[in-house]
């Protein structure tokens, strides 16, 4: 499984300002959440990043993600003549 | 009977959320005089069952053990419900949860509803998120239930209980009216005492198919049938950046493979393709990025309302970039390809379930460590059906636990396994004394 994957992202852990997550928060519509949230939210977003900079990436771009929607010939087509 | 039992000793292990007595007694009664008429609807028709408070129930609330939806009282029954209703079987109540089926494994104080006990030691956690499943049907508050698995949440209270948990290929059972926690991975599956049971129950609730043979699902069948001959592979080993198993764990799993062979078994060793800190790594951000989209309203607008473990989970998932989850997709095909290409050389697959025994309550590390570290989330990732079966007692009498999954759509393989087993050994005879 090795040989299909690349590990290609690289993320540095640092501290988030509390600023930026009361930015986020507001942008994203997070209105309602308390100075407590938010902060606990500054507490949660290097391991956001971290969990998607340590997933390793499949090497082709044509490895498609596992719920892709393929559409089947209805039933009801006609075949080409 | 199990009305009284409830009575007698939920107040120790919290299994029900809420107990149905007047509607259970009528439905109760409504079958023994159908049967008593002749009308026997079937197998199931009267025995009495519970479910996970994540399904929809017709006149019962259903509060997925949250302040948010306490008040939830559905006008429909969940599908799997619904078929074990016009199968005749009565359902007395909802059973306990982590909120919306969401933790982390540790244990939550600011949930409507108690944390569900171990009926095997009351001090020990039973494993979640179907915590009351597992629980009631191994006390015997109920005699079957439904419960509903993302990463291990059938699997895991079974593993700590004693009991019998399947999630079956995803597909065979429908989601209708089960409060999603996450789409892509969110599978039902039934909790019995005995391998029989459980394949009456899933064949009783159960889809056909594409490519299922004609006739019956074949899963009751399956039971009693000799498994001479049957391949099989065995994982022992837990692979990096995952943690060892305890030791009574890993002599049960030895014991239930030599076991195997004396049934006439040809046993492989093998290593999975890809390791389950890989997986794990994957479930971590499908789960909490697609709980903050299903849930996103909640988090908005009454947040203060959710408990800690969901909210948590919720502000996780709305941080993740839609670039890492659509990454951690691709990286799901590629790992269930990688395991499917495996485990169709054989007839089944045995491993450890969890790699820990049930934890003490209030002992967080151990708790969420009983959660986090298992072989079961690969075969969630993977789509194969994956039934976690007790295969022993410690000294101390807790239950020993081991998996079983096999191809896709081949549930029968899985139960022909079991039960040849479960008819080899004495562990599916003990029952907790409360």
């Amino acid at each position: 499984l090795k040989e299909k994957m690349e590990t290609t992202v690289v993320t540095k852990m640092i501290s988030w300002s509390t600023a930026y997550i009361e930015a986020f928060a507001k942008a994203y519509g997070l209105t309602n959440l308390t100075s407590d949230h938010l902060e606990r939210m500054r507490e949660l977003a290097p391991s956001a990043a971290r969990l998607g900079g340590q997933l390793p990436r499949p090497k082709h771009k044509s490895d498609v993600p596992a719920p892709s929607f393929r559409a089947m010939p209805s039933n009801n087509a006609k075949l080409a003549k | 009977m199990y009305l009284e039992r409830i009575d007698e000793v939920d107040d120790r292990i919290h299994s029900f959320i809420n107990v149905d007595h007047a509607g259970a007694r009528k439905a109760a009664q409504l079958a023994t005089d159908e049967i008593a008429a002749g009308h026997w609807r079937g197998p199931l028709h009267g025995l009495p069952f519970a479910v996970k408070d994540n399904y929809d129930t017709a006149g019962l609330p259903t509060t997925a053990n949250s302040k948010i939806r306490i008040d939830n009282v559905p006008d429909s029954d969940a599908e799997l419900v619904r078929r074990l209703k016009t199968a005749g079987a009565v359902l007395i109540g909802k059973l306990a949860t982590w909120e919306y089926g969401t933790g982390n494994g540790g244990e939550y104080y600011d949930l409507p509803f108690p944390t569900a006990r171990n009926p095997w030691d009351t001090e020990r956690f039973p494993g979640g998120s179907s915590t009351g499943a597992g629980v009631s049907v191994a006390a015997g508050t109920a005699l079957f239930a439904l419960g509903s698995d993302t990463t291990g949440s059938v699997r895991i209270p079974a593993a700590a209980t004693g009991t019998i948990g399947i999630i079956p290929t995803p597909g065979r059972l429908s989601l209708d009216g089960i409060l999603p926690n996450c789409y892509s991975l969110d599978n039902p599956g039934p909790f019995t005492r005995t391998v029989e049971d459980s394949a009456l129950v899933l064949e009783q609730i159960a889809d056909r198919l594409s490519g299922d043979p004609r006739g019956e699902l074949g899963f009751r069948r399956a039971v009693g049938q000799p498994v001479t001959g049957m391949r099989v592979a065995v994982v022992t080993d837990t692979g990096p950046g995952m943690s060892d198993p305890d030791t009574e764990l890993a002599n049960g799993l030895d014991e239930a493979v030599r076991k195997l062979e004396t049934l006439g078994v040809e046993v492989t060793e093998i290593k999975l393709p890809v390791t389950s800190a890989l997986c794990f790594n994957v479930t971590s951000i499908l789960g909490p990025a697609e709980s903050a989209a299903i849930h996103e309203m909640e988090l908005r607008e009454r947040p203060d309302e959710l408990g800690y473990a969901l909210r948590d989970k919720l502000m996780l998932g709305s941080m993740l970039r839609a670039v890492d989850y659509i990454a951690a997709q691709r990286q799901r095909l590629t790992i269930a390809n990688a395991i499917n290409d495996l485990i169709s050389g054989y007839d089944a697959l045995v491993t450890f379930g969890t790699l820990h025994l049930p934890p003490r309550l209030g002992v967080e590390p151990e708790m969420t460590a009983f959660t986090k570290d298992t072989m079961l989330t690969p075969f969630n990732l993977s789509a194969h059906p994956a039934m976690v079966q007790c295969n022993g007692f410690t000294s101390a009498g807790l239950p020993l636990n081991w998996q079983i999954v096999a191809n896709r759509g081949d549930e029968a393989s899985i139960y022909r396994l079991a039960a040849a087993y479960e008819q080899a050994t004495p562990w599916h005879k003990s029952r907790p004394q409360l």
